[in-house]
């Protein structure tokens, strides 16, 4: 059996990954991929804790709340690509370090 | 002198209640009436056009509030004498019962001051007397203003007038009697100035109301003198309590409490009278009355017999008691020289007044100025007598001048409204004779009871007061009666004048403009009423006085008049007589000859008569003596109070010490804002742009930097957490 721990080094891995992901890509799909990898190496954590310290045969706490995580990052990717699209219909690209308008207006005082 | 009746305090809740009746009556149709004119006015103005009730209305009303006046005067005299119990035996001192009922409106339900009703013989015949006058004048007056635009005005104030009168006359203290007093000045200046858009009947109506003022102040400084000696007594437990009733003075007065005796009375009584010169146009504040003429004719009539003029005498007849606090036949009690002064000067005040008033009539052409300074004269009479101890006589003469003269007054009214003239002047008439039958017959009437002719009204009370004056101690009495016979030829003089100059000869007015009418049925009725009153009076007095005859309890007239007044006096003597009687027929015969004959041109023509006649028409100069003390002394007074006001008051006060303080206050208070609030808010929002400036660089719109800063914000927790588990 392997050591829980290689479990929590390779989810680290893939954390420290897709944080890497999410901070330097400017694609949309890429940053929305890298949240997929860090989601999932939140999963595997979560499993592999429970393999370290569920305690008796029915304790599938970490099971479960890798579930709830899968099907919210489906969600969360069917709404990310349905918002992506609307960007792209209205900028002509998903380039996100090119879409700024959240920043503060130069207005005529 | 100073035979008093006894006199009782009795109450009598129904006599007080119909004596009240007859002051609210009146009262009560003026307020309605004024309320319609209000009305009018209102209605008028939102519709632009003229509107006036029906005259047959509002006249009734005014007529009625009289008419309800007269029916609860009649009750109240018929029932107060019959309570009295004249009988032969006793009518040389009756005992008399005065009537009082006192509504005290004050909280603590004490003090002289209330509202109060005194039925004494002399308040029940005086308001008799005024509700049949004022009630005839009504009637006569819904004739003569007969199509005036401000109709219900007039009346809604003549019944307001009319009121006051009846307030005062049945007061029971000098408190009320003040206030009535003030009410009666007040709708007098509105009567007089009914026609005010004319500037003179608004000048004359200031005038007699600020000629008035002048004894109202002396009158109010009277009674507060009485009040606080009166609190004064009370307080060291003399008498019961502070008054100002009639009854307590007159009985204080009389029983002689040490204080209140005349060496202290003699300045209220005669501060009191200084009203009564006021209001009754003594000298010198006559000049009003000749100028009230500008009020409508049935006004002058009111004004002048019954109501305004014989209120000022009538309080003295009222308060005559605190002139002669002592028998004046015995000297040997009088120790203080000044008990003689008041009655003394009333006495010479009075004939000064009825010279000078005579001597005007003469000269006056006017008409109803003509009856004005006559009233003046005999207003004089009538003080004449009050100040000589004939109380009695005064009051006598009162009654048949009230009548008489209100007669003339409608008649002058009738011959005004006849040729339609605003002034019938005596140059202007003549020859109305076979024009206006009843007015010629009423006015000689009238004019032969002025005149004093032997026989009429006049004459009997003229001579009552003649023979006061013969009998009184007054200073210089002697000469006082002779300049009190005087007057009366000159009463003749005039009044022969007036009648001829108006009655006979050849018409002097223009006959293509003037076309003079006979009086109206309303007028006619009025007019009879009083003549018939006249003629009354002269034959009851004749028949009584004279020869003596159907007197019931085997005294004259004069001699129940003074059981009820209190007061006797000698009776009717015909050697006595006999200079009055005179003087009257030469004064008659000596107009006769100058405007009936045309003779005596040179007497007329003289230049000492001219020098006579110069003078009395300009009043004695005391209408100009009155003017110049109120535009020189009081003028200078006042210019200098105003250099006080603006270099003082207005230089200094104001202009430097409070403009300049608050100024100066405000100037500190704006730099304080400027310097201090204002720079401390500009900083502190200074601050928090400042801060915000700054801190909008953060927001760069960059979706990276928000994630970088969302791991560094995250990572910053989890190291705090962990540091703070480890440690």
């Amino acid at each position: 059996m392997i050591d829980a721990t290689w479990y929590l080094g390779l989810s680290g891995f893939l954390f420290a990954g897709g944080l890497f992901g999410v901070l330097t890509q400017k694609n949309a799909m890429r940053i929305l991929i890298s949240v997929e990898i860090m989601l999932n190496s939140a999963n595997l954590a979560m499993v592999a804790f429970n393999g370290m310290f569920g305690l008796g045969i029915g304790n599938l706490d970490g099971w479960i709340f890798a579930l709830i995580v899968i099907g919210v990052a489906a969600a969360e990717a069917a709404i990310g690509l349905a918002i992506f699209l609307s960007v792209y219909r209205n900028f002509g690209e998903i380039t996100v370090s090119n879409i700024f308008t959240l920043k503060e207006q130069e207005v005529a005082n | 002198m100073a035979e008093e009746s006894l006199i009782n305090l009795v109450e009598n809740d129904t006599l007080i209640t119909l004596a009240a009746l007859v002051i609210v009556i009146p009262f009560l149709t003026g307020i309605a009436l004024l309320i319609m004119r209000a009305i009018e006015i209102k209605k008028s103005i939102d519709t632009d056009t003229k509107f006036k009730f029906d005259e047959n209305l509002t006249g009734n009303i005014g007529v009625a509030g009289l008419g309800g006046s007269v029916i609860m005067a009649l009750i109240v005299t018929i029932q107060y004498f019959s309570q009295l119990n004249l009988t032969k035996e006793n009518i040389s001192h009756p005992v008399i019962n005065w009537v009082v009922g006192d509504y005290n409106f004050l909280p603590s339900g004490t003090g002289p001051f209330k509202w109060g009703i005194a039925l004494s013989p002399l308040s029940v015949i005086m308001m008799l007397l005024l509700s049949i006058i004022a009630f005839t004048i009504h009637l006569y007056a819904t004739e003569y203003m007969h199509g005036d635009s401000a109709f219900t005005r007039f009346f809604g104030t003549l019944n307001f007038f009319t009121g006051s009168m009846f307030g005062f006359v049945l007061s029971s203290n000098l408190f009320m009697a003040f206030v009535f007093w003030e009410l009666l000045g007040f709708a007098s200046y509105l009567l007089i100035g009914y026609y005010w858009p004319k500037a003179s009947a608004s000048s004359a109506a200031k005038k007699a109301f600020l000629y008035n003022k002048v004894g109202d102040v002396s009158f109010m400084i009277g009674i507060a003198l009485i009040w606080s000696r009166t609190v004064n007594l009370t307080n060291s437990g003399l008498i019961t309590a502070p008054t100002l009733d009639y009854y307590w003075l007159k009985h204080y007065a009389q029983i002689g409490i040490e204080g209140f005796d005349m060496a202290f009375l003699w300045l209220p009584s005669l501060l009191i009278f200084g009203g009564a010169v006021g209001k009754s146009a003594q000298l010198p504040l006559f000049g009003w009355l000749p100028e009230a003429m500008e009020g409508p004719t049935p006004v002058s009539a009111l004004l002048h017999s019954s109501t305004m003029v014989k209120a000022g005498l009538f309080l003295g007849a009222r308060i005559y008691s605190l002139f002669f606090t002592i028998d004046l036949t015995d000297l040997s009690i009088v120790e203080n020289s000044f008990i003689w002064f008041t009655p003394n000067f009333i006495a010479w005040i009075g004939t000064l007044t009825a010279l000078a008033g005579g001597l005007m009539a003469l000269t006056a052409d006017d008409l109803k100025k003509v009856l004005a300074f006559s009233t003046i004269s005999q207003l004089g009479f009538i003080g004449l007598a009050l100040g000589a101890g004939g109380l009695t006589a005064s009051f006598f003469h009162l009654i048949s001048h009230a009548t008489f003269k209100s007669l003339l007054f409608l008649c002058a009214g009738a011959i005004i409204h006849s040729i339609h003239k605003p002034h019938a002047n005596l140059s202007e008439l003549g020859g109305l004779k076979k024009h206006m039958p009843h007015t010629y017959w009423t006015m000689l009437i009238g004019l032969l009871g002025l005149a004093g002719v032997p026989l009429m009204s006049g004459f009997w009370s003229k001579d009552a007061v003649l023979l006061a004056m013969e009998e009184s101690d007054i200073f210089g009495h002697q000469f006082l009666l002779i300049l009190a016979i005087i007057t009366a030829g000159i009463t003749a003089f005039y009044s022969a004048k007036l009648f001829i100059l108006t009655f006979l000869g050849e018409a002097r007015y223009d006959k293509e403009t003037v076309h003079p009418s006979p009086a109206g049925l309303k007028t006619r009725i009025s007019l009879w009423i009083i003549a018939s009153l006249v003629i009354i009076e002269s034959l009851w007095w004749t028949f009584s006085i004279g020869l003596g005859q159907f007197n019931i309890l085997g005294k004259n007239f004069e001699y129940y008049l003074g059981s009820l007044l209190g007061q006797h006096q000698s009776e009717f003597n015909i050697v006595f007589a006999i200079p009055s009687i005179l003087a009257v027929l030469i004064g008659i015969g000596l107009a006769v000859a100058i405007y009936h004959y045309n003779m005596l041109e040179v007497l007329q023509n003289h230049p000492v008569m001219h020098k006579i006649f110069a003078i009395a028409e300009r009043r004695f100069y005391v209408d100009e003596g009155i003017y110049w003390f109120a535009s020189n002394p009081v003028m200078n007074v006042g210019d200098k109070f105003s250099v006080v006001d603006k270099k003082f008051i207005d230089g200094i006060v104001i202009d430097k010490v409070i403009t300049q303080g608050t100024l100066t206050v405000a100037d500190t208070s704006d730099k304080f804002d400027i310097k201090i609030i204002d720079k401390f808010v500009n900083l502190l929002g200074d601050w928090i742009s400042f801060i915000g400036k700054r801190l909008r660089k953060l927001q760069t719109g960059m979706t990276p930097n928000y994630a970088l800063m969302m791991v560094i914000g995250l990572g910053l927790i989890l190291t705090y957490l962990t540091i703070s588990t480890l440690f």
